[in-house]
């Protein structure tokens, strides 16, 4: 077994390591060679990414009000035709199956389109903090 | 089930103790066999129906073994899917044996009091349905308290069901007809068909009438040099006739001759969903398990237009004798990213794991891999799955493995493999678990979002060392945040080694003093001190000295300090491990020469005996290499919900939105510098569901489960959680 000699924070060494290895050993495998390691970083991320400034994270009220916004942005998304509602299978071409799984509960009313607001009070319904 | 067996019993009219005696004994005096008249009403004779009524001749019973021996040909196909389970209570010295997972649950978990396993177990099937058209529904009675019974009767035989209905009404009350399904001796030998084992009973000859249904002939012996007498059919007295699990003679051995490559252009043209299957036993809780370990690749399809995109590699534990329905499948994944899942694998909660010895470093490597006593194949099957581009998991063209290298990328092509393994396996009704580690708790909460907005709803999360937000964790964002989430990391890394001045005798008061200095004093300092280099009073200074043993100068210096200079700081000279600080090492040596002693410690060990495993015990071989960590991290696309660095705070809150039954469990260890474990609980306190999330720390670093303390600690944390996201529905 190699064992790859690299500097715990430079992961470009660390492929570098990986390549040479494997080339190094070739096909004829002997049966503890098949596998490679290198020092583990996890987490980590590559310095220029370091400078993203992370947004304050939102907790509490605002953390449910961003879970809304998020959804309601999906709901969006899939309201092709900007009615405001969404049918079962425009529900479903936009992969929201939490919708589709429950259409008939969500669309109380049987009018066959269901709104966000009915989404929502289903969510609230079934015990969801939104 | 009654209580009645939980109960202590009452003495009983004599009436009911001979009635019960009759009841069990007497009812092996039947009629026709069931097994035959089953065979032909499976068959939809009514002239056979007719023959069952009376005892078949010789001649009958020849012509019929025909079409019975076809229809037992095909039930070999009919795994079993119910496992027996032989409790004992020691107080009332009673046996009981159930099949029903919700009985065995409030029994294993005391809710039902003083009742132990026995290690007995067989196989069985749940329904007529699951079960092959041989065999037989089993009746359960319940000998009432009142006739001093207080115990439970069990028979395989249809008429002798209906016997003891007719005869014992007032002793044995009737509970079910078919409690489970299992095959039936033949009435006149007692011999068992092939591919099955004779479960023998005896009774306690006894006035309360407790039986034993056993499968060693030792086990009867030394029953019946107790007193205890057989009863049965043939000379050796056998009830029931018990499905064998499958052996290693049943292992189909695969030799895989794709090369894989973990490489970021890489991709594979054809791919075949192939494994190795091998058959194996675990022993946990003192009851043995037969589980079937699949090693191998799958084809994971995008659910929205079944287009291939990678070939996952992975290893499945699948427990024998359970039910889809009912049976919880778990998912389990390392992080990086580009880390493959050998740390979890090998390290945790499967049915094999490596003896470090962790944090001690004197035992010689690479370690041995031992069967694992905490395996969490009690409670669940295990799923252990490599990310694309890691390990032997690879990117289907068009795609390349980079194609998945990212956040969201990733956590898709996740959602395909476990939904494409759920539908190829026949497990969409199971109970589904997730159980990330580090950048596998990010991958998580992404993958819960994506998996309940998809309609396909999660059981519970095992979070283990938690990076949920990129944005909290000064150890990754270097120079900007704040470390104070470190800081009682710190403080319990300094005390390990006798340096927080006193020495606390309380840890566990210690940590809370300092998890609530940290959050009342030195946060609001860190804050000020990035802002204006402004140094709070000494007072503040002396504190963090006496709580951490980092001497005042150097905190003076660096106030903020992160986690790379607590590691060299500590101890002059030494460097403490950043994933497990209890680890440590003279700075030069061979252990602190990579930056991280205990990462150095282990990593031989895992990257080694993943290769021999995979080949020797799980007969999977191929030609190319196995790579525990890609170098997928250096390209990863970090950016998710518009940040350069993933939040997946409010995936993981929206995924508990939409299923607010999802149960959370979040894990960490004391000496973890990688993911501090008041971090995590800081950044779960954004989510306002206390009732979902529970929080569990343990002595340990980031793989908390590697201590031998801990990881019994933390086995049953989990199987707390299995239990209450799974529910006490029957």
């Amino acid at each position: 077994m190699t064992r790859a000699r690299t500097n715990a924070r430079v992961p470009g060494r660390i492929a570098a390591c990986i390549v040479a290895a494997a080339m190094a050993l070739g096909n004829a495998l002997p049966a503890t060679a098949q596998t490679m390691e290198t020092s583990m970083l996890d987490p980590w991320v590559p310095p220029t990414l370091r400078k993203a400034a992370p947004r304050a994270p939102a907790g509490g009220e605002a953390l449910r009000a961003e879970v809304e916004r998020r959804l309601r942005a999906d709901f969006d998304a899939a309201d092709i035709e900007r009615a405001g509602t969404l049918t079962r299978e425009q529900a479903r071409a936009a992969g929201l199956g939490y919708i589709v799984k429950s259409f008939d509960r969500i669309d109380a009313a049987g009018t066959g389109r269901v709104a966000f607001d009915d989404v929502k009070r289903y969510l609230r319904a079934n015990g969801a903090h939104l | 089930m009654k209580h009645g067996p939980f109960t202590p019993p009452r003495v009983g009219r004599l009436e009911g103790r001979k009635a019960a005696r009759r009841g069990t004994r007497n009812g092996l005096v039947g009629f026709a066999t069931p097994l035959r008249a089953r065979c032909f009403i499976a068959r939809g004779s009514p002239v056979s129906f007719r023959f069952a009524l009376v005892p078949p001749t010789p001649l009958l019973r020849r012509a019929l073994a025909l079409p019975c021996l076809i229809a037992a040909t095909g039930a070999l196909a009919a795994a079993p899917n119910a496992t027996v389970v032989e409790y004992y209570r020691s107080d009332v010295d009673h046996y009981f044996i159930t099949a029903s997972p919700h009985e065995q649950a409030l029994l294993d978990d005391g809710t039902l009091r003083g009742w132990t396993r026995t290690g007995v177990t067989f196989l069985a099937w749940t329904t007529a349905a699951a079960a092959p058209p041989t065999a037989q529904p089993v009746c359960r009675f319940y000998g009432r308290p009142e006739a001093g019974l207080d115990s439970h009767f069990y028979s395989a035989f249809v008429d002798e069901c209906d016997d003891v209905k007719t005869k014992f009404p007032a002793a044995w009350q009737f509970e079910a007809p078919d409690v489970f399904y299992i095959e039936a001796p033949d009435r006149t030998t007692g011999t068992c068909a092939a591919g099955t084992s004779p479960v023998y009973r005896v009774y306690d000859n006894r006035s309360d009438a407790n039986h034993r249904y056993v499968l060693s002939a030792d086990t009867r012996q030394t029953m019946v040099g107790r007193g205890w007498v057989p009863e049965g059919h043939g000379p050796d007295a056998v009830v029931m006739c018990a499905p064998l699990p499958k052996s290693s003679a049943d292992d189909v051995a695969l030799s895989d001759a794709t090369t894989y490559s973990t490489s970021p252009g890489a991709s594979l043209v054809a791919a075949a969903d192939a494994a190795a299957v091998t058959y194996h036993t675990i022993t946990v809780g003192g009851t043995p398990i037969p589980y079937a370990a699949t090693a191998g690749h799958l084809v994971a399809r995008d659910p929205r237009n079944g287009a291939a995109q990678a070939s996952f590699f992975y290893v499945a534990y699948t427990a024998q004798g359970r039910d889809a329905a009912t049976r919880p499948v778990t998912f389990f994944y390392n992080g990086g990213p580009g880390s493959a899942s050998v740390w979890l694998h090998l390290g945790s909660f499967g049915p094999k794991r490596l003896v470090t010895g962790v944090p001690g470093t004197s035992l010689p490597r690479p370690f041995a891999l031992v069967d694992n006593a905490d395996s969490l194949l009690d409670v669940s099957d295990l799923v252990f799955v490599d990310a694309i581009g890691t390990g032997l998991s690879e990117a289907m063209a068009p795609n390349t493995n980079k194609t998945f290298w990212g956040v969201d990328q990733d956590a898709a092509a996740f959602r395909s493999f476990i939904l494409t393994y759920l539908a190829a396996n026949g497990r969409t009704a199971s109970p589904l678990f997730l159980f990330g580690e580090s950048y596998g708790t990010t991958r998580t909460a992404v993958l819960a979002k994506l998996m309940e907005v998809g309609g396909t709803s999660l059981a519970g999360i095992v979070l283990q060392s938690s990076v949920l937000n990129y944005g909290s964790n000064c150890g990754v964002v270097t120079g900007t945040l704040s470390c104070a989430g470190y800081l009682p990391t710190y403080a319990a890394s300094g005390a390990y080694y006798n340096l927080a001045v006193p020495p606390p005798t309380d840890l566990a008061g210690f940590r809370t003093q300092v998890e609530g200095f940290s959050v009342a004093t030195y946060a609001p300092a860190v804050n000020t001190y990035l802002a204006t280099h402004a140094l709070p009073d000494s007072g503040v200074i002396d504190t963090l000295r006496s709580v951490t043993g980092i001497p005042q100068g150097l905190w003076q210096a660096n106030f903020n300090l992160g986690p790379d200079d607590f590691q060299r700081q500590l101890m002059p000279g030494t460097l403490i491990g950043r994933y497990d600080a209890r680890v440590s090492a003279p700075v030069g040596s061979p252990l602190a020469s990579q930056g991280d002693p205990s990462d150095t410690l282990i990593s031989f060990s895992f990257s080694s005996a993943i290769g021999d495993y995979l080949r020797n015990d799980l007969k999977y071989s191929w030609p190319s290499t196995y790579t525990t960590l890609s170098n997928a991290i250096s390209s990863w696309d970090f950016s998710h919900d518009g940040n350069g660095l993933p939040d997946t705070v409010p995936d993981l809150a929206t995924a508990l939105t939409l299923n607010p039954r999802l149960k959370v469990l979040s894990v960490n260890g004391f000496h973890d510098l990688a993911t501090p474990y008041f971090q995590t609980a800081l950044d779960l306190s954004r989510i306002a569901n206390p009732g979902s999330i529970q929080i569990r720390n343990y002595d340990g670093g980031h793989m908390t489960y590697l201590d031998d303390g801990s990881r019994p600690r933390e086995k049953a944390d989990v199987r707390a959680l299995y239990r209450g996201a799974v529910g006490a529905a029957p």
